[in-house]
């Protein structure tokens, strides 16, 4: 990872007239880093990323992405990024291979390369076969793998996706966030949007949260989650056994914050630790209960999520 | 930077060319050129024409039809070049690309362009075989080619114009047609005297082709048109640069400036007509360069508009910079402040100046020596003129801090004016310049007042009839009407913005509650 950071804000404030949609934002994001943008809809997201894609220009505050000043030198910002909106933009009258060869070409891209990196986007977006096509016959899911494609094809240092997998079937989704890690995994820097939070979970180093145009969190995922949360929950089903006397066991544990019986397990809250859950399982054993089957549920995104934010809209 | 994007470009040939519509229309348009030209010959053997005075006749009724057919053809292609990337949502990837968006804008241009002039050559057969019929000569055709290629031109301008004030193709292109045949109606064709409403004085339209000598749209003398056109295309190119460029602005929902576009180029549409009508009809006592005299007008009108177009671009930032918390100086004035600002203020000068000396040597000068009040009249409808331009202007800086109520009065009344502007002009001719008859007058008393009263009391009617009174016959009510109504309009903005005038100071000079300060207030109280 380079020290300077692939896209940093100062304060950024964008406004529709009177309404404010972003809000100060302050971000820093390392390059290298796949960053989960997540907010409710109408949160401010869409607003960040267009001023990020030079799109829309910041009624106050600074940007920087790839080193470069956004409102000092979009043209190399342009060159540095790719953009993905959350719709598709897409020309139905041209073949695959024309759409992507009049990007590359609006990027400056030498002839070979041109031809190279199409030949690789497509082999990686699962299009190679749909190379003389044209764009308004392909499915959806192939439609939103050519825009992938197209903001892939200059080969940029930082990809700007908003909402990638919207309107995709699962197996589609699945696939988009098996490649969005990838790309994080080959030194890009993919910022990426969206209100589903399964989405960005498993595939984000870092995350940052939005509501009501303020950024309510932003960090590493597992700073947050520890920040968070410092319990987990530990569900039991304990084998022939009255329930309601081992609640009243544990509840004089010293490591159970809080004991309840659900159907026919008992839910433990622990702190989050490894060595509180040893102990308390022990304990059980000790007393004669037989364990058929221990889950634990740590505090995940959505938890973090639905914490942060009140359900405001900018 | 090149001028041109390439790839654009060849990406807006491939897009117009495979769409289902070209095919058709491409199709369409030959049938009728030839249908056209078929039935005119044999019309033409039917009444024993010689061979030579068929072709002759033929090849110019279907260079004007092909104009007109064009001139709406081009208009809708240059529209829909710009409004589809809209609806495709395409244009977002444009921008964020790194090209600029003057590239995008002359791409789109040049595709449009070379589609029209692609479709100009579909009648070159039919020249060929007028050639070979005899009566023409080559330099007539390509001649009247080269007119016909700048009038085309003309009419993507008010394509882009149209599609830059419009985000749906629905609304851009309908409209981008119809100005396109109002200009050519009023413009073109009355250019050379086969406007409808000429004919209705007597002998038809279809008639007054018969004549042997090359109609006078395509004698028009080079310079001339291709001032006109090169006049023209920067200002829609520049209009719509600026559209695009405010997408990146927040406040797209300021329509006023749209509107301000659409009025200064609609000035300036009707100025540049007026100057292709009057400078290809010189009298025979006329001097040679009086030939220049309307160009000249045109020109200074053209540098006013454009002066006021990027001074209310540059009010509008300024504007958006109050918005965002900062106070607004109006000592900055018009024309405001900026790196701009001098050329701003040397365009409108040059303009000013040019066309005021143009109308003094118009209206005073040596070749139509006409009384004072004309003078007073003419420099009085350009103080209007201005007058209205500034006022524009300055909505166009404080519109958003109009009521609501106010906005929608505002931009019916200049619809109203705009819409008034055109019926005088098509009574005039209808009457044929002379003062329309009373059981008329009443009719249009009736439907539209304005129109009415300017046509039932005009002083310039009575004078009709000498060669000098003709000659200011046609160029006054053209301007005078258009002029007039703005005049109206202008004291109306006036009236909307003193009654405003309390409220925007208090705005201004105290600063707008800035909303950062709202929502501090919101999370101290959290």
């Amino acid at each position: 990872m380079s020290a300077q950071p692939a896209i940093r804000t100062e304060g950024l404030t964008v406004r529709y007239g009177p309404l404010v949609a972003v809000y100060s934002l302050d971000l820093e994001i390392p390059a290298g880093v796949v960053y989960g943008f997540i907010g409710p809809n109408g949160a401010g997201k869409t607003s960040t990323i267009r001023v990020l894609a030079t799109l829309l220009e910041p009624a106050a505050g600074r940007a920087w992405v790839a080193g470069h000043d956004l409102s000092e030198d979009p043209m190399s910002v342009r060159a540095k990024i790719g953009y993905m909106p959350d719709f598709f933009g897409l020309y139905d009258h041209l073949l695959v291979w024309e759409y992507l060869e009049l990007f590359g070409e609006l990027h400056r891209l030498p002839r070979e390369a041109l031809a190279r990196r199409m030949a690789e986007v497509l082999s990686l977006c699962d299009l190679e076969g749909k190379r003389e096509a044209l764009v308004g016959g392909l499915s959806r899911g192939m439609k939103q793998r050519l825009c992938l494609a197209r903001a892939l094809l200059p080969d940029p240092p930082v990809l700007i996706l908003d909402e990638p997998a919207s309107g995709v079937d699962p197996k589609g989704r699945y696939e988009m966030r098996r490649l969005l890690r990838r790309l994080g995994d080959e030194g890009k820097t993919v910022f990426v949007s969206s209100h589903i939070l399964l989405e960005l979970a498993d595939i984000c180093d870092q995350v940052g949260i939005i509501e009501a145009g303020r950024l309510r969190a932003s960090g590493p995922l597992t700073e947050l989650m520890a920040q968070g949360s410092p319990t987990r929950l530990l569900r039991l089903r304990l084998l022939g056994a009255d329930l309601a006397q081992a609640a009243q066991l544990t509840r004089a544990l010293p490591e159970v914050a809080e004991a309840a019986i659900s159907a026919d397990e008992l839910h433990l809250r622990l702190p989050d630790s490894d060595e509180a859950q040893a102990e308390v399982l022990a304990r059980l054993i000790g007393a004669g209960y037989r364990i058929g089957h221990v889950s634990e549920e740590r505090a995940d995104l959505e938890k973090l999520y639905h914490r942060l934010t009140h359900g405001e809209l900018a | 930077m090149a001028a041109l994007s390439w790839p654009l470009l060849r990406k807006e040939l491939r897009q117009s060319l495979r769409a289902r519509a070209a095919l058709l229309i491409e199709n369409l348009y030959v049938l009728a050129l030839a249908l056209w030209a078929g039935v005119s010959i044999a019309l033409a053997s039917q009444a024993g024409e010689p061979m030579w005075q068929a072709g002759r006749h033929t090849f110019w009724q279907v260079a004007h039809l092909q104009a007109t057919l064009l001139a709406l053809v081009g208009a809708a292609l240059a529209a829909a070049a710009i409004t589809t990337e809209r609806e495709q949502k395409t244009e977002d990837l444009l921008l964020a690309a790194p090209v600029r968006v003057r590239q995008i804008v002359r791409s789109k241009l040049a595709a449009a362009a070379a589609i029209v002039l692609a479709f100009l050559t579909l009648s070159v057969p039919i020249a060929v075989i007028c050639l070979f019929l005899g009566g023409l000569t080559w330099q007539e055709i390509g001649h009247a080619y080269l007119a016909t290629a700048i009038w085309l031109l003309l009419a993507l301008a008010i394509g882009l114009l149209s599609g830059a004030l419009f985000r749906r193709t629905i609304a851009a292109v309908p409209l981008a047609v119809v100005a396109a045949f109002l200009l050519d109606l009023f413009g073109r064709a009355a250019a050379f005297g086969r406007s409808p409403f000429a004919a209705l004085g007597g002998s038809g339209a279809l008639s007054m082709l018969q004549q042997e000598t090359p109609p006078a749209f395509f004698r028009l003398p080079l310079p001339v048109g291709l001032a006109t056109a090169l006049m023209c295309l920067p200002l829609a190119a520049a209009l719509l640069d600026s559209a695009l460029d405010r997408v990146r602005l927040p406040h797209r929902r300021c329509p006023v400036a749209q509107r301000a576009w659409f009025s200064a180029a609609a000035f300036m549409m009707s100025s540049l007509s007026l100057g292709a009508t009057i400078s290809h009809q010189p009298l025979p006592e006329s001097p040679p360069w009086d030939s220049l005299l309307m160009p000249l007008l045109s020109l200074g009108t053209g540098l006013v508009l454009a002066a006021v177009v990027f001074a209310s671009q540059g009010l509008r930032r300024r504007d958006h910079q109050a918005l965002a918390g900062r106070r607004l100086p109006l000592r900055e004035g018009l024309l405001g402040a900026g790196p701009r600002a001098g050329a701003r203020w040397v365009m409108l000068l040059a303009g000013l100046l040019l066309s005021s000396s143009a109308v003094a040597w118009l209206l005073a000068g040596p070749p139509l020596g006409v009384p004072a009040w004309r003078v007073g009249l003419g420099l009085a409808c350009l103080i209007s003129g201005v007058w209205l331009a500034c006022l524009l202007a300055q909505l166009a800086a404080f519109w958003r801090l109009l009521p609501r109520e106010w906005q929608r009065r505002a931009v019916a009344a200049l619809l109203v004016a705009l819409v008034f502007a055109g019926p005088p002009l098509v009574a005039w001719r209808l009457w044929g310049g002379q003062r329309i008859p009373p059981p008329a007058a009443v009719v249009l008393l009736l439907t539209d007042p304005i129109a009415g009263c300017i046509l039932a009391f005009d002083p310039v009617a009575p004078l009709a009839g000498s060669q000098l009174a003709a000659r200011a016959d046609a160029i006054l009510p053209l301007g005078v009407y258009p002029l007039g109504a703005s005049l109206l309009l202008a004291a109306a903005l006036c009236l909307l913005l003193r009654r405003q005038r309390r409220r925007l100071q208090a705005a201004l000079t105290a600063g707008l509650a800035p909303p950062e300060r709202e929502l501090e207030e919101a999370d101290a109280a959290a």
